[in-house]
């Protein structure tokens, strides 16, 4: 199967990052490559890396959680990784709390902490 | 009797009301302009005098109005600078009415009733230029104000390293959304510096805690949180608590812990450490 | 005094549009001075409304200007579209508050990132929306 996603696996974690800010095509396109990686890959686990967004917007927001739902509804654990500060700061000031996943800063720890949860699942 | 003109008046005399005006001036301020004052003193008096005829001989004069009213902003902004009292860089202008006075009456003598015609029209003349020198004053101290806000502000924020991956933020006075704004930036840039992944807040020093500061707090803990950082909450007050819980707030998936001392026990066991008692020999 | 930048107007058109309108309002605020977290917040409120005009009104468009008093330093972006508009203006002001598939923080969180907000709109008069940020020019 072919994917235009940017996809890494490390043993049954799988990496992907945003790049840039994505067309409404290019939403549905991204999170159809990546659960449906998951399943091919057999993965148990998945970190998006977003350190290249220098802007997040609530449809941005929007897009990352609607990801991370579906990968967990395909039995997957998500960590969200790399966020810019200013952007945490802009999206708290924004209100409310934007991502209901795991967010850590660098990828180590996101690959710890998808790592524990997959260990507490087994 | 000479015709009444106070330019030539002015002109005339230029020396005399210089020398007078500057004698009274420094007898005012003494040393508070600093060590060499005189020179700079004497280009400020002089300039001024000048543009002033300037105005006066001609009207609508643009050029020597505009060098009065630079003179006058630089006279109130050094002045501020240097400290002095509002009323002190008052004398400025005041010194130099003073000065055109006894002079005017020295020359015509103090009962000329041209003399009281002239002192009547500088006499206002003057009173503008008073004005513009003060704001110049004012402005200059609410620029120095600011700058010290700025720089109280970042002193009032530390966000200190405790342990590796470790940080430690005490929070000392009012927590507006200003320095809200300003505490969440330092965390924020120390926690990817460091790469932290705990930070103690400690709110001993926070004398009122209501909805507006915990709404601060929570939007900090929370972008902390976006980068991987746990945040444990220390030494919110009895009364702190009961206001919060009195307003329905509750900080979700947020640590607290009652003093600064049980704090830094809960970072270290969130990072597998422990401070234990070494034998001493 | 004058050296003020020049307004620039963008039209929005289509989606790449979101992202060329709030780089060009990050760039001007790096020119004015702003830093860092000022920037992003203003990229962020300029993309949230940049992106409402596509959702609900096809096109519309935006002019970044330099609004800076002796004081304050002022960034100023208008974003207007000859759309549907807003009904209830309120509402739509309100968290939570979504007619589409958003998370409904957007107005009301741009209205929160931003110094100042100014809305006008009514169902079928389009919508336009005035938002700036501020820094003490020290």
């Amino acid at each position: 199967m072919n994917f235009k996603t940017p996809l890494l696996q490390l043993g049954d974690v799988l990496i992907t990052s945003i790049q840039t800010d994505l067309s409404d095509a290019q939403v549905s396109e991204f999170q159809q490559d990546l659960v449906r990686a998951i399943g091919v890959k057999n993965a148990n686990a998945v970190v998006i890396d977003i350190s290249a967004l220098d802007v997040v917007d609530s449809f941005m927001a929007r897009v990352i959680n609607d990801t991370a739902r579906a990968a967990r509804l395909v039995g997957a654990e998500v960590a969200v990784c790399g966020i810019q500060p200013y952007v945490a700061m802009t999206l708290v000031e924004m209100g409310r709390q934007l991502f209901d996943v795991q967010t850590t800063f660098n990828l180590e720890q996101a690959l710890a902490a998808v790592k524990a949860a997959v260990d507490v699942r087994l | 009797m000479k015709d009444l003109d106070i330019t030539t008046f002015m002109t005339e005399n230029f020396a005399q009301i210089i020398s007078l005006w500057q004698s009274k001036l420094e007898k005012i301020l003494g040393q508070r302009l600093g060590n060499a004052p005189s020179i700079q003193l004497e280009r400020h008096c002089k300039g001024l005098l000048e543009s002033f005829i300037g105005t006066l001989t001609i009207k609508d004069n643009d050029h020597a109005e505009a060098e009065l009213i630079t003179l006058l902003t630089e006279v109130g902004t050094i002045w501020a600078r240097k400290g002095l009292s509002a009323s002190e860089t008052s004398n400025f202008i005041l010194t130099l009415k003073e000065a055109l006075n006894s002079n005017v009456f020295e020359v015509y003598g103090d009962s000329d009733a041209q003399a009281f015609q002239m002192i009547l029209e500088w006499q206002q003349r003057l009173d503008q230029l008073l004005m513009i020198c003060h704001q110049a004053y004012t402005n200059s101290r609410e620029k120095l104000i600011k700058q010290q806000n700025a720089a109280l502000l970042e002193l009032s924020s530390p966000v200190v390293k405790m342990w590796d991956q470790i940080l430690l933020v005490p929070l000392i006075g009012v927590i507006d959304t200003v320095r809200a704004r300003q505490i969440t930036e330092s965390l924020l840039t120390e926690i990817t510096k460091q790469e932290s992944t705990v930070a103690v807040m400690d709110l001993t020093g926070v004398p009122v805690f209501d909805t507006a500061v915990a709404g601060h707090l929570i939007k900090t803990v929370n972008a902390a949180h976006m980068l991987g950082c746990k945040v444990i909450l220390t030494g919110i007050s009895a009364e702190g608590a009961l206001v919060l819980t009195k307003l329905g707030i509750e900080f979700k998936q947020v640590l607290t812990r009652g003093n600064l001392h049980s704090g830094v026990q809960a970072a270290f066991a969130l990072k597998g450490l422990s401070v234990t008692l070494k034998s001493v020999a | 005094m004058n050296n003020k930048l020049k307004s620039i107007q963008l039209p929005i058109k289509t989606v790449d549009d979101i992202v060329l309108t709030r780089r060009k309002a990050r760039e001007v605020a790096i020119k004015m001075g702003f830093g860092l977290a000022d920037q992003t917040r203003l990229a962020s409120a300029v993309s949230e409304l940049a992106r409402n005009v596509i959702q609900y009104a096809q096109q519309g468009e935006c002019e970044i200007s330099d609004q800076s008093t002796p004081e304050i330093v002022i960034l100023q972006v208008l974003i207007f579209d000859y759309g549907p508009g807003i009904a209830d203006l309120e509402a739509a002001l309100r968290d939570g508050f979504s007619t589409s598939q958003g998370l409904g923080a957007g107005l009301p969180g741009c209205r929160r990132l931003m110094d100042e907000f100014y809305i006008e709109s009514g169902l079928q008069q389009g919508t336009k929306i005035r938002i700036q940020i501020h820094a003490s020019s020290l």
